[in-house]
């Protein structure tokens, strides 16, 4: 995954970023509940209340993943319908559907930031380390923010460029 | 308009946008968002999508799936295959058809640390494929053996496909985990035998081999217990009662990380690597479950689910023969759709079915351990199946040299060791539920 344009070099750049990020939350987690583990079952002393920081992390985590899903175009789609169109065709359908995930989640960016916002609002926290909600919800919005504007760039690319999406299908 | 019909309306919609290539999450969340705000208006909908994120990402049973699939990816990149792929194949590579069964085995081993299935397939492809093919095997056997064994990565514990399922489903998926790996060895097994028979019967597509020596086979077993161990540790912690499903995970996948970084193959690139393959395949795991929950939650506005359940209830039909046409179903749409998307979708709406039935008077959390097996095995078929057998063409790009219809050929013999379990695992719901009682208490 290469671009050739200075929006796509930023928004790769960007989601690259908060991919690792996401992963760099993922490996912490998994150090927490080797050590919460540990403790638990040697000491009789875990860290109390760590699913709440598992909960919170890998939230945050995956909204950091979908930027680069959308910019490597990871979405499964089904292309069994379609296979005797033209590359034109197809490139136009995938360019449509790009831009519907762009509105989907550009809005849920918008209601997650309006979570926060409510969240802080109401002063909610979590049940055994009374962490504030609206940090997961403050964290999540932004991905999802910059997620929509990478299936913005994509629905360019297709349209613009003709490129045609491969299903690159992994379950 | 009744509620069965805008349930019908939103599915009509779903399929034409599918059938348009717009993404299986966006067919199912467009509807799913017209009939939401159609049924109950604007402010519900926007309070509802204010919570979705957070509801849906922030579930402790969720995060199960990025660290299984962390821990898959780093089993991947560590080149773990390559050292499975040698013990079995040291013993029992020599026999007629012997690398083929090797490369079965191969792949259950590695779906202990892998939990889903085109990644087992491919990782163990890359190695697999070219011995066979040096050896004589023929693109068909060499081909299909790979397509189908790559589904023992979701048949064997940890899986993706049950991981989701329980969620759905609301059980417990440490019993889940149980109930999946006898039917995942005898799966194994058929594939096993498929390969003997078929091997008997056409020879010459996977002629015999010299027998490797003992100390060749002693080596190459030195080199996987560290793939042993991870899922004693995996699984012994779960069933011994020290860490939840969640921990265990990502116990393994630090465990795996380690392994990975001791046999010296890990490299930096590579290790990024992992990050963007957990971070592509989470990504779209969870734009589906996005998309199905607002499809759900306006299909259960509809209150379609409850309605289904009624009318199967009320025609009288054996309760078997309503969880095979189930079955039946599943297997004719996944023809079309992604099994991942298809199971996200229609499970809200069978399991009040499900539910309702009298099956072997089972208590509810049985019954749908045991369909969830089933379901799985569904999958399974459907992953090898034509039209659209996700792993035929995944192995197929690989095989420059092997035209799909030879893939779709050698497939048969799997095929129908597939329905034989799926048939063996509805009649006798024992096979599945015995060690669930034996290892969770």
């Amino acid at each position: 995954m290469t671009f050739d344009d200075p929006i796509g070099r930023l928004l790769e750049r960007l989601a690259k970023l908060l991919a690792i990020f996401g992963g760099l939350v993922l490996t912490a987690l998994t150090m927490m509940s080797l050590y919460s583990v540990v403790m638990r079952n040697l000491v009789g002393a875990p860290i109390q209340g760590d699913f709440e920081l598992v909960q919170m992390g890998c939230a945050i985590s995956v909204a950091a993943f979908l930027p680069f899903t959308q910019l490597r175009d990871g979405n499964i789609f089904v292309d069994f319908f379609t296979t005797r169109a033209s590359a034109g065709t197809k490139a136009r359908l995938d360019g449509f559907g790009s831009l519907l995930v762009a509105i989907a989640l550009g809005v849920i960016a918008w209601r997650t930031g309006v979570g926060a916002s409510d969240a802080l609002k109401t002063d909610e926290t979590t049940m055994i380390m009374g962490l504030p909600v609206w940090w997961g919800y403050a964290l999540m919005a932004p991905s999802f923010g910059v997620a929509s504007a990478a299936a913005l760039y994509s629905a360019w690319r297709h349209w613009a460029l003709r490129e045609v999406a491969v299903s690159e299908e992994r379950s | 308009m009744s509620g069965t019909s805008i349930a019908l309306v939103l599915f009509v919609g779903m399929l034409a946008l599918m059938a348009l290539r717009v993404p299986i999450a966006l067919a199912m969340l467009v509807p799913g968002a017209i009939g939401y705000v159609a049924m109950a208006g604007w402010p519900p909908f926007a309070s509802f999508l204010k919570g979705l994120a957070w509801a849906r990402l922030a579930n402790y049973d969720l995060t199960v799936i990025p660290l299984f699939l962390l821990m898959g990816a780093f089993a991947t990149q560590g080149g773990l295959s390559r050292s499975l792929f040698a013990a079995a194949s040291s013993m029992i590579g020599h026999l007629r058809g012997g690398l083929a069964m090797a490369a079965v085995m191969a792949c259950a081993a590695f779906g202990s640390v892998c939990g889903s299935s085109v990644a087992t397939a491919a990782t163990m492809a890359k190695v697999a494929l070219p011995e066979m093919r040096r050896h004589n095997y023929s693109g068909r056997l060499a081909t299909a053996t790979l397509a189908a064994g790559g589904t023992l990565g979701i048949m064997i514990p940890p899986s993706v496909v049950l991981v989701i399922y329980g969620i759905l489903a609301e059980q417990n998926i440490a019993k889940l985990f149980a109930a999946a790996i006898i039917p995942g060895l005898i799966a194994t097994l058929g594939y096993c035998v498929a390969i003997a028979i078929y091997v008997r019967l056409f020879p010459g597509h996977g002629p015999a081999t010299e027998r490797a020596s003992m100390r060749k086979v002693a080596r190459s077993l030195r080199d996987v217990w560290p793939i042993a161990a991870i899922f004693m540790v995996v699984f012994g912690g779960i069933y011994g009662g020290w860490f939840t499903p969640t921990e265990a995970a990502a116990i393994g996948a630090a465990a795996t990380f380690l392994a990975a970084l001791l046999r010296g193959e890990l490299t930096w690139a590579g290790f990024l690597e992992c990050f963007y393959d957990t971070a592509v395949t989470t990504g779209m795991i969870f734009m589906i479950f996005l998309g199905a929950d607002i499809m759900n939650s306006a299909l259960a506005l509809s209150q379609f689910p409850a309605a289904l359940s009624q009318i199967v209830n009320g025609l009288g039909i054996p309760p078997l023969a309503v969880v095979a046409g189930i079955l039946a179903f599943y297997v004719v749409l996944g023809c079309v759709m992604d099994e991942l998307s298809m199971i996200l979708l229609t499970l809200p709406i069978f399991l009040p079915t499900i539910i309702g039935l009298d099956l072997f008077g089972l208590p509810t959390d049985l019954k749908l351990i045991w369909f969830g097996i089933l379901v799985l095995m569904v999958v399974e078929i459907g992953l090898i199946a034509p039209p659209v057998g996700l792993n035929v063409y995944v192995i197929n790009k690989l095989a420059k040299d092997v035209p799909i219809g030879e893939s779709y050929r050698g497939v048969v013999p799997f095929l129908i060791s597939d329905v034989l379990r799926t048939a063996l695992l509805l009649i006798f719901p024992g096979i599945s539920l015995w060690l669930v009682g034996v290892l969770v208490r």
